[in-house]
């Protein structure tokens, strides 16, 4: 399996830590992680990326800035977030979202899927809802 | 009869509650009063009475079950026992079975009537408590026989039911009414005023008699002074029998005191010209007498009268009306059989106004009612549930006014007069002036109706029997003009010798004397009538023809009628000379015409007759011929003889006397005409008299009207103004709520809208009464009419929210059924509420629940990745808990400065406070101005604190007695500085392995506030600086 490397958008430190152990451990390379729009666009241009993992607040931004940048480039992604599918912006609801904390397993599997690794029996364990494909998402 | 000492017998009349009443009866009554009583109550039939043991617990006088045929003892009670009728006859107790099928429910009624029948004036009827009217009628028996009435006075201490009592006491019938205790008292001195009486009447016969007559004259006085009334002609023994009575009431034993208690009362005036009035009428009273009225004379009455024509009828004495109106009910029926209904009036008067009161109102209880049948009781009366009231149709016939049959002139013209049980109060002389007085009422051929114990005595000349034992009468008929009677008030009255006396000065030797001096009066004496002072004959002798003749016409007692022609006018003077000046007048040789030319001369003596005690003046009239009768011619000549030339003068002389003689018939004419003139003014004066009644009646029920209808009006006028204020404060509150409101009607129609709909809708007051399809128009509500007829249909409140409109306003919509008084459904209420704050806090308060979600979220992402690292740097699971705990703490202490400032700031100088307070703010200087950070600035400087502190408490300074942290902060363009100096600690060098701690203060610092932040490890401790960027006038905005 060639080297995946994950894009983490995040703006709270300690939360970023905790993804990018879990990635690791999960075998994957980390881009990141990045607290700012400024921070993730400049990592996107300049970094090669098999997939994003995004925080959807990020201080008084949000990271749907990037989902063009993403989409351009053909970069799957799922979000992370404190909010509840409901509250998201509706031009966001669409996408795939994990729901924070986040489940060390929950996050590798949507990883994996992105990936278009076969899923493991994790996947059928998570708690939000259909997976929208990725032609959906684009 | 009755050889031993006469004594009150007490009739006792009691029922529910009786026991009480009687227990209070018999405590306030002394064992020896002299007196028996008998108890008479409701019981059952069934059981069987324990009365008498009952009343023996309160009474040492000797208690009895009645038994027939016992003698009545005084100081005895008598107790009714059970399923029995206790009357009494003679002094003894009757008792017999009870009807069985009809039970009979006036026991008491039924044994006051015999006592009053039996006892007369010694009975006394007691009513107690009870919850019938019985009794009512049994007191009204025991009044009209002169006995004594009390009954219990509704006060605090009973009576138990006093239904009973009122009844009697509502009659008027009640001498006393107390209560049933103070009755002993009261009753021990009627029976004592008894005793005394009679040993006063007793005591001396002649010289009482005449102290007694003595007083009458007084008390006729006072009588007369105080109520216009003469009572003179009232029979002496009934007037005495009253007032003796009301001695008794009034406690007086002497004749004297009495008269100067009546001088000083005027109450007891009254009481007693009320009690000398008292007649107990009934309807119908005397079933046969009224069954013949009805049958002979009533049909005869409306003979031959048509709808243009007045009956009248009058009733003096009415009283309290029964009579009247049994007469009225006979009328009604009769008319009610005619095509053709002549008018009716019935003229009822009285001279008790009080009674006159209770006739007019017409209003009866039903224990008067005994005598009218079921069916009249139907047709006329209706009952209001307390008592009957007469019916309309028969009140109105009736006329009722205060009128003397003896004082006042009376009415005329009338066909019919009914005087029942009247005349049987007055003396002889006012029955014979009141009888004459009758006929003058009645049109010639009119009835009279008399009481079955009162005759026309000896008037048969001016009424001829139509039915004798039922005292009906008819008019006689005369041409000769009926005088209007003298009124006994208008003439003083004469005095006269009792008739006794008379009788004494003839009774000697009367046969020889008498048939001598008839003898001698038949032969010798001349012949003589005898006349009163209005010359009517009422006595002739034998021969008197040929100074009399029967005049033309219907026959007639009037002397001057009779007298034959050339008499007559000497025959006037001489008697109006005698009767003024009560002397003997003579004139002599008076030329009478006889037949065949000749002349027979007279001389004509009157004398007035020797007073005979009938109070009315006679005149004897004595014809006594002078010589035999002579021819015309001789006579003349024999009385002037030897005048020749004197013939002349003869014949002028009688031209002359038939020339006053034509004038004075002419004047006797004149005078005819004038009487009847002045008849018919006199009924005019009568008829208007009963108009004027009328007009008095109806005033007063217009009166009462006019009252009723201003209280009404008053009623209304405060209706009016409230609601005139419910109208404002309703106006005020349409204007004041702002709520848009549309009242709809049952078709859709605008009824009324207010103010703030107006403004909503456009509405013009004009709009009032257009179909709601026009306001629909306006309005984004598809459903408004499907959701109107659900209201009418469920008449349940409906709640719409309207969509957002262009104005950005919610508007929520109300659609509330509108009831009219009975609950019915008569409209919808439309309003309009405007929920746009509603609306936009209930956005607000998802968009913090949203908010507090993501935050608690991602505080707990943030907790478990603290544990996370905290477990992967942890020796030990004591350590890791303890590492945990504090950081956690930590975290929850910079949440709680932020929430304090509800997440807006947080103050630098409390943070730090707050996070080294644990370890003693002694041994740490802090130095910075203050300074207000964002939330997560705030939070991520509160956790590295107290990595810090923890750091500085295990290895640094704070590990050292005498070390020392001084902390300071301050704003300058670049940003935020922080400064961490530790002394006096061990010596520090920087670790080999970054541990969590300085990741931290990276991560925070450098990762998430894009700061930096540099360490330097002194000899004496740790200092660490940090920076970050802060604008302080963003975090001030």
């Amino acid at each position: 399996m060639t080297e995946c490397r994950i894009l983490i958008v995040e703006d709270e430190w300690l939360v970023a830590e905790e993804h990018r152990t879990i990635l690791e451990e999960a075998g994957f390379a980390i881009v990141g992680p990045a607290p700012s729009v400024a921070r993730a666009k400049k990592l996107i241009e300049s970094e090669a990326i098999s997939a994003a993992v995004l925080d959807i607040g990020l201080g008084s931004e949000t990271s749907a800035a990037l989902i063009p940048l993403l989409a351009e480039r053909g970069i799957p992604f799922v979000f992370v977030s404190g909010y509840t599918a409901s509250d998201v912006p509706e031009d966001l609801r669409h996408h795939k979202m994990l729901s924070k904390p986040v489940w060390a397993a929950a996050l590798v599997e949507a990883v994996r899927n992105m990936l278009g690794v076969q899923p493991t029996s994790l996947a059928e364990q998570q708690d939000s809802g259909a997976v929208p494909t990725q032609r959906e998402a684009r | 009869m009755q050889k031993q000492k006469r004594f009150p017998v007490v009739g006792i009349g009691a029922s529910a509650g009786g026991i009480a009443a009687m227990e209070g009866f018999f405590r306030g009554m002394p064992s020896s009063g002299g007196m028996a009583f008998v108890v008479v109550t409701h019981l059952s039939p069934e059981r069987e009475s324990l009365l008498h043991e009952v009343i023996a617990r309160y009474t040492d006088i000797s208690v009895r079950v009645a038994e027939d045929g016992m003698e009545i003892q005084p100081d005895t009670v008598y107790v009714m026992p059970h399923n029995a009728i206790l009357t009494i006859e003679n002094s003894s107790l009757k008792l017999r079975q009870p009807n069985s099928v009809s039970r009979e429910r006036k026991p008491i009624d039924i044994f006051f009537s015999a006592l009053a029948e039996d006892q007369g004036e010694y009975s006394v009827g007691v009513v107690l408590s009870g919850g019938d009217s019985d009794g009512t009628l049994g007191v009204k028996a025991i009044k009209e026989h002169g006995g004594l009435t009390l009954a219990q006075l509704s006060d605090e201490s009973g009576p138990i039911n006093p239904d009973m009592p009122r009844s009697a006491i509502g009659s008027g019938l009640i001498d006393i009414a107390i209560s049933a205790d103070e009755m002993g008292a009261k009753l021990i001195e009627f029976a004592r005023s008894f005793e005394l009486l009679d040993e006063l009447e007793a005591d001396d016969g002649k010289a009482g008699a005449l102290k007694l007559r003595k007083a009458q004259g007084e008390i006729y006085a006072i009588l007369r002074s105080h109520s216009g009334h003469d009572f003179s002609g009232y029979k002496a023994k009934t007037f005495l029998r009253r007032v003796r009575r009301r001695m008794q009431i009034t406690q007086n034993t002497a004749i004297e005191t009495y008269v100067e208690l009546l001088r000083s009362s005027a109450e007891e005036v009254r009481s007693l010209f009320r009690d000398l009035l008292i007649n107990v009428t009934n309807f119908f009273r005397d079933t046969d007498a009224f069954k013949t009225l009805e049958e002979t004379v009533i049909p005869k009455l409306f003979e031959g009268r048509d709808a243009n024509d007045t009956i009248r009828v009058w009733v003096p004495g009415c009283a309290t009306g029964e009579e009247v109106f049994s007469i009225g009910m006979l009328m009604r029926e009769h008319m009610d059989t005619l095509s053709a209904v002549p008018r009716i009036q019935i003229f009822a008067t009285d001279i008790d106004d009080a009674a006159l009161g209770v006739a007019r109102s017409a209003r009866y209880p039903e224990t008067l009612l005994t005598g009218v049948s079921p069916e009249r009781r139907e047709r006329f009366f209706s009952n209001d549930g307390t008592s009957f009231v007469l019916s309309k149709s028969v009140r109105d016939l009736c006329i009722f006014s205060a009128h003397s049959v003896i004082r006042d002139p009376p009415f005329s013209r009338m066909d019919m007069v009914s005087c029942r049980n009247l005349l049987i109060y007055f003396g002889t002389d006012v029955q014979k002036q009141v009888i004459p007085t009758f006929h003058y009422s009645l049109k010639p051929g009119g009835y009279l109706f008399l009481g079955t114990s009162e005759s026309i005595s000896q008037h048969g000349d001016l009424f001829a029997p139509v039915d004798k034992k039922q005292r009906i009468f008819k008019a006689r008929e005369h041409t000769a003009p009926t005088r209007l009677p003298i009124l006994l008030n208008a003439a003083p009255p004469s005095n006269f010798h009792s008739a006794g006396d008379t009788r004494a000065r003839r009774g000697l030797s009367y046969s020889l004397r008498q048939t001598v001096e008839a003898q001698v009066l038949e032969h010798f004496a001349p012949a003589h009538v005898v006349v009163n002072g209005d010359g009517d004959v009422v006595y002739y002798s034998i021969r008197t023809g040929k100074y009399l003749e029967p005049p033309q016409g219907v026959p007639s007692r009037q002397l001057l009628t009779m007298a034959r022609s050339g008499l007559r006018l000497e025959l006037r003077g001489a008697l109006r000379e005698a009767v003024e000046s009560r002397r003997t007048v003579t004139r002599e040789a008076i030329a009478i015409e006889e037949d065949e030319d000749r002349v027979q001369f007279v001389t004509l003596t009157i004398e007035p007759l020797a007073d005979r005690g009938s109070g009315e003046p006679l005149f004897l009239v004595l014809f006594e011929p002078v010589g035999p009768s002579q021819p015309r011619l001789e006579a003349l000549k024999r009385r002037e003889p030897a005048a020749s030339g004197i013939a002349d003068f003869e014949r002028d002389l009688r031209d002359t006397r038939e020339r006053l003689q034509s004038t004075i018939e002419e004047y006797e004419t004149a005078m005819e005409e004038l009487k009847s003139s002045n008849e018919e003014l006199v009924s005019v004066n009568e008829e208007a008299q009963s108009s004027n009644e009328e007009l008095e009646a109806s005033k007063e029920e217009m009166q009462s009207l006019n009252e009723e209808l201003n209280t009404i009006n008053a009623e209304l006028v405060s209706k009016v103004e409230d609601l005139d204020r419910a109208n404002s404060d309703l106006k005020n509150l349409f204007e004041s709520t702002q709520i848009a409101t549309v009242f709809l009607d049952t078709k859709l129609v605008i009824r009324s809208f207010t103010p703030a709909a107006s403004s909503f809708f456009n509405l013009l007051p004009s709009d009032i009464g257009r179909p709601l399809t026009d306001l629909a128009s306006r309005l984004d509500y598809p459903h408004l009419r499907d959701h109107i007829a659900q209201v009418f249909k469920a008449g349940e409140m409906i709640e719409h929210q309207l969509p957002r409109d262009s104005d950005g306003i919610h508007y929520l919509v109300r659609l509330i059924p509108y009831r009219d008084s009975v609950r019915k459904i008569q409209g919808v209420v439309v309003t309009f509420v405007d929920v746009t704050t509603i609306a936009e806090a209930e956005a607000h308060q998802r968009v913090l629940i949203s908010e507090l979600n993501h935050r608690v979220k991602n505080m707990l992402a943030v907790t478990v990745s603290i544990a996370g690292q905290t477990l992967k740097n942890a020796p030990s699971p004591e350590a890791f808990a303890e590492a945990l705990i504090g950081r956690l703490r930590a975290m929850a202490r910079a949440y709680g400065v932020l929430s304090r400032e509800s997440w807006k700031e947080a103050s630098v100088e409390e943070i730090v406070r707050q996070e080294v307070e644990p370890f003693g703010l002694e041994r740490i200087n802090t130095t910075g101005e203050d300074i207000r950070l964002k939330p997560q600035q705030g939070l991520s400087l509160g956790m590295v604190i107290h990595e810090l502190a923890t750091n500085a408490a295990k290895y640094g300074a704070l590990s050292m007695p005498g070390g020392t942290v001084s902390v300071t902060w301050s704003v300058s363009d670049q940003g935020f500085h922080f400064e961490w100096s530790e002394s006096g600690g061990p010596a520090v060098s920087p670790p080999e392995k970054t541990g969590f701690g300085l990741s931290l203060v990276k991560g925070e610092i450098e990762y998430r506030l894009g700061g930096n932040f540099e360490t330097s490890f002194g000899s004496d401790g740790l200092s660490l600086r940090i920076e970050f960027p802060f604008d302080r006038r963003e975090s001030e905005t």
